[in-house]
């Protein structure tokens, strides 16, 4: 958990650092009038990399005894995550070729295949079933245009 | 328009077939996310709210505000059935509701719950009514820096809503305004942080945020092992569920204690349902007679905390209605709602519409009527839905989030940045960053921004103008107790830990 703690701490100090730099150098501090563009985010950014050092400080000084255990799963649990992560991206990804429709679909159905061990026969009712149900409600009622693949569906 | 004319038309509004049905869907939709684990009002919140686009925006909020306060009565259920809270507010609940259930007294603590909900529920909406008025009147005299001083107690307000760690509060709350400020620059109109990205320019979505941090991270935790809910002896009939006249009058002090202590605390910035449940069971123990049998299935020990978190959630309507702030993560969302349906949350919304802040108001009453309706005599069957196979459950809700985030700009952009954000709010759960301070960044970071530079154009950039006048004064000084107070308690327990290290080290 400490090294967790550390690295995700160094990354809001290195993002704050990024601010601040970016709000000098890119955008006014001061306009004619009042503050600028850069005013707030160099402000903001200046907090983050405050709050990050003492946050950082505060881990280094507590004693060990009171950090937790690893904080990220491990064996089949992470790999799960991962493989749900990956089915996103994945459908994400296929959603302007496909179409939105079978690419939905395909992601339920990958899901519950791949995570949840469905057998096929209910993995295809249930995620036809899921992937037109909300692609019904929201095309009907709001008249969304979803992208359309090489199906034309 | 007065209290008594205002509500009047704001029931025959409400009363409308079209804005009751809205009210059904938002308390039907609310009950049943309140009863199904692992997703919250946040993200129901964010994934709805493209269905209220281009509507009446009183229809809009009627069926989001039901969301959000149907999903109170819900949580109650899951509570004492399985002991797994469906909202965080919920947690006190479970220590005797399932205690209870163990008892087969099951039925009658979800019937002891709902009716102090809709007793608390209730009342708040009568203290929005009798109070919103009179504080938007009063708001009204304020200008720049005294808005500006509201901003920052909202924002000051994420150290109590940051869990174990203050500093990880600010942190995600600093990084929610960062992200606030990415866009164009609405003073000047100059690019910031967009690094050459044209769907950058607008800025990023709160809801498109809202729905990663809150719903896409949760299936994510809850992919990582098989779900597996057991249902502890649920009510077979309604008749199971409703309380006997004796129970209900030895409750009614519990009732009263727990609204009034409800909805003080829930107008407070940052004060949450959560914490009002959390004080309400320290109550309701400490005045018992027989303190020493909470936590082995009291009555009061579910009514007291179920009663206190519906009237919080009632009274968080107040400063989002009359001055614009939210309180927590939940009225954030409802808050930025608003203003993408056109209206301006603040002292002038109630002047200048005055139709759509009553109808809301009187969709409330209405909606607190229903969920009692639904509460009891449904308890058996909303009961039943937790024995809905997980797999289903968060595939479907993986389905909306995507044709959720999609519709709100027809973007595909947007859904990959709510993946992203997914991903970062998992990771920002296991390290213990709370995702509810980014989202309070977020929606409240360009108000803060924008009063700011008002007033410190309109002093010429003199600091002083924020020190002006009293009420600018006294706002800041309840800013600087909000981050004051937690760091006094941060150090106390920093130095009880050193001393316990050292007690470790010697023996």
């Amino acid at each position: 958990m400490r090294k967790a703690e550390l690295i995700a701490a160094a990354f809001f100090f290195l993002a704050g650092a990024h601010v601040v730099q970016q709000s000098t150098s890119d955008l006014d501090m001061w306009s004619r009038y009042g503050p600028g563009p850069g005013f707030v985010p160099f402000w903001a950014g200046a907090l983050w990399m405050v709050l990050s050092a003492l946050h950082m400080l505060n881990v280094v000084l507590q004693p060990r005894i009171f950090h937790g255990s690893q904080p990220f799963p491990v064996g089949v649990s992470a790999v799960r995550v991962i493989v749900l992560t990956a089915i996103l991206a994945v459908s994400i990804f296929l959603m302007e070729t496909v179409g939105f429709l079978v690419a939905m679909t395909v992601m339920i159905a990958l899901c519950l295949a791949i995570i949840d061990r469905y057998s096929w026969k209910k993995t295809a009712v249930a995620s036809v079933v899921i992937a037109a149900t909300c692609y019904a409600v929201f095309s009907a009622v709001i008249g969304v245009p979803f992208p359309r693949g090489i199906l034309g569906i | 328009m007065d209290v008594g004319s205002g509500l009047l038309q704001g029931f025959a509004t409400a009363l409308t077939p079209a804005n009751m049905l809205f009210c059904l869907i938002g308390v039907l939709v609310g009950t049943a996310v309140g009863v199904l684990p692992g997703l919250g009002p946040p993200a129901t919140i964010a994934m709805l709210m493209p269905l209220t686009f281009g509507r009446d925006p009183a229809a809009g909020i009627i069926m989001l505000a039901g969301i959000y306060y149907g999903a109170k009565y819900g949580g109650a259920i899951t509570s004492i059935l399985v002991n797994v809270p469906g909202e965080s507010s919920s947690v006190m609940t479970c220590i005797d509701g399932y205690q209870l259930a163990k008892q087969g007294k099951g039925g009658t603590a979800i019937g002891v719950a709902a009716i102090g909900g809709f007793f608390g529920g209730t009342f708040a909406v009568l203290g929005l009514t009798l109070l919103a008025p009179l504080i938007a009147q009063f708001a009204l005299s304020f200008g720049p820096p005294e808005y500006f001083a509201l901003m920052l107690i909202g924002l000051c307000a994420v150290t109590f809503l940051g869990g174990n760690s203050m500093l990880k509060g600010l942190m995600m709350a600093a990084f929610g305004v960062m992200l606030a400020v990415a866009g164009s620059d609405e003073m000047s109109g100059t690019e910031r942080f967009t690094y050459g990205q044209t769907n950058l320019l607008a800025g990023i979505d709160f809801p498109v945020v809202a729905i990663g941090l809150f719903a896409v991270a949760e299936i994510m935790a809850g992919a990582e092992e098989v779900l597996r809910v057991s249902v502890f002896l649920p009510p077979k009939s309604w008749r199971e569920v409703l309380p006997s006249p004796a129970i209900l009058w030895r409750l009614v002090p519990t009732y009263i204690r727990a609204t009034l202590l409800g909805f003080f605390i829930g107008t407070l910035p940052g004060g949450g349902a959560s914490i009002s449940s959390f004080l309400s069971y320290g109550v309701e123990k400490s005045v018992s007679k027989e303190p020493e049998k909470f936590g082995t299935g009291v009555l009061e020990g579910v009514g007291g905390p179920e009663t206190a978190d519906n009237a919080a959630a009632g009274a968080a309507l107040v400063p989002v209605f009359t001055l614009g702030v939210p309180s927590s993560a939940t009225s954030a969302i409802l808050m930025a709602a608003l203003m993408m349906l056109g209206l301006r949350p603040g002292p002038l919304l109630i002047t200048e519409h005055p139709d759509f802040f009553w109808t809301v108001v009187a969709s409330m009453y209405i909606g607190n009527v229903l969920l009692l309706i639904i509460n009891l005599p449904l308890a058996p069957l909303l009961a039943k839905t937790l024995k809905a196979p997980y797999p289903l459950l968060y595939t479907s809700v993986l389905a909306i989030c995507m044709v959720g985030v999609y519709s709100i700009n027809n973007s595909m952009w947007d859904v990959w940045v709510s993946l992203i954000f997914g991903v970062i709010g998992y990771i920002a759960a296991k390290l213990d960053y709370p995702p509810a301070p980014l989202v309070l960044g977020l929606v409240v970071g360009p108000l803060a921004e924008r009063t700011m530079r008002q007033a410190l154009t309109f002093s010429r950039g003199d600091y002083g103008v924020f020190l002006s006048s009293p009420v600018s004064v006294g706002l800041l000084v309840v800013c600087a107790a909000f981050l004051f107070v937690p760091m006094v308690r941060s150090a106390r327990r920093w130095n009880a830990q050193r001393k316990e290290q050292e007690a470790v080290a010697t023996a």
